[in-house]
């Protein structure tokens, strides 16, 4: 008879990082993966680490820059969610970030300021060359990347697979609620709350299943701050330069990968209303909230339970 | 030397004669034109079968100037089974971070 799980956090990419091992003993091991893993990606692609390999890649804007070939793989999942939502995921949001006052870790932010000058959209993702073979990549002067939206799914989905080769447990990975799953699963699956924040206690009846791949969920609730009196948010609209347009509040996504849920979450925040139409063309389970509370569901999205 | 009789009738002969050969003309015109008519049909819609950027009323996929039509399996990927309904409060909370 399989014991339950176990369970151990830590502090990771500027947000709490939580690991279940299905199996109890293999937790230790499972953790030392997720640890190194994360690791990797943010000395590669943290925007705020003067020794990051991304920040080396800023100083050398407009020459090919040989990097670490995490950071090209990291890149390259960047392109691809631009690709795939015609732009509106993109890593190019960098400076367009830093102009709406998201220009240091969020723990650091002040949270009241005075108002953003002028905002433009974003030079976009065409303007990034990629050389994976010569693990070199090159960006135009004055381009700043992002990839907020992509590398903590990317750690996770990593992060996941490396704690089952590692352990042959069962593993999910939660970074900041962007959770990936691999190897065994619970009976039934790994069961995941849904709120605004995944910081905060899971809303009532508001729990899901998943027996594999990975779940994210995107929200304008949370990274907010103020300039000039006016509401801020961290999930930028490319082609504005400015926070998205509020039509959800919260998006949560199930796909094959964490990265892929990611991705359809933020794209979906970013698009607005037309975004329930394109996750259900695609056959992407989500569960979308509106500002006001109401839920719109696609792809076999389960109805909550009863609270 | 034919009698005026004989000359009348041998007029109505060629005026009936022309009829019939004009008459034949024109079907075998429409004939033609409508073969023509139906061979570049046929070509045209072989041609935007090939082509981007046109639907039948039963076409169901992504159109072809969206990148997911184009990128086939490294389009987003739906899991294999949507998740179901949870019975507890959650291992984790998945939201906004």
């Amino acid at each position: 008879m399989m014991r339950p799980s176990a369970s151990g956090s830590f502090r990771a990419l500027g947000t709490s990082a939580k690991v279940v091992a299905l199996d109890p003993e293999a937790l230790p091991d499972a953790i030392a993966a997720v640890r190194h893993e994360v690791a990797e990606i943010d000395r590669a692609c943290s925007r705020f680490r003067p020794d990051s390999e991304l920040a080396r890649l800023h100083a050398g804007a407009g020459e090919w820059i040989e990097v670490d070939p995490v950071l090209v793989e990291a890149i390259d999942v960047a392109l691809r969610a631009a690709i795939l939502t015609d732009g509106d995921v993109d890593p190019t949001v960098g400076e367009a970030l830093l102009l709406v006052g998201y220009d240091r870790d969020f723990a650091g932010l002040d949270p009241d300021g005075p108002p953003v000058g002028a905002l433009r959209a974003a030079p976009g993702w065409r303007t990034i060359e990629v050389d994976p073979a010569g693990s070199r990549v090159r960006i135009p002067r004055g381009v700043r990347l992002d990839l907020g939206a992509t590398a903590k799914a990317f750690a996770a989905d990593r992060s996941a697979r490396a704690a089952v080769d590692n352990t042959g447990s069962g593993v999910l990975v939660s970074l900041g609620g962007d959770i990936a799953v691999a190897g065994p699963r619970p009976r039934g699956g790994w069961e995941i709350g849904l709120a605004d924040s995944h910081a905060a206690a899971a809303e009532p009846g508001h729990t899901v299943q998943i027996d594999a791949g990975g779940l994210a969920t995107s929200s304008t609730t949370v990274r907010r701050w103020l300039r000039g009196g006016r509401q801020l948010h961290h999930v930028v609209d490319p082609a504005t330069g400015r926070p998205a347009n509020e039509v959800w509040r919260t998006v949560s996504v199930a796909a094959a990968t964490c990265v892929d849920a990611n991705v359809a979450a933020t794209a979906a925040i970013v698009r607005g209303e037309p975004a329930a139409l394109w996750l259900q063309r695609l056959g992407m389970p989500a569960r979308l909230v509106r500002t006001d509370g109401s839920i719109v569901r696609t792809g076999g999205w389960p109805l909550e339970a009863a609270a | 030397m034919p009698t005026p009789r004989a000359r009348d009738a041998g007029l109505r002969r060629i005026t009936s004669i022309t009829g019939w050969v004009a008459a034949a003309a024109v079907s075998a015109a429409a004939l033609i034109s409508f073969g023509v008519a139906r061979a570049s049909s046929t070509a045209s819609k072989a041609t935007t079968g090939t082509g981007t950027g046109v639907t039948d009323p039963g076409f169901t996929g992504v159109e072809p100037d969206d990148p997911l039509g184009t990128s086939g399996s490294t389009g987003l990927q739906p899991p294999a089974n949507p998740p179901t309904q949870g019975i507890g409060s959650g291992q984790v909370v998945s939201g906004g971070s």
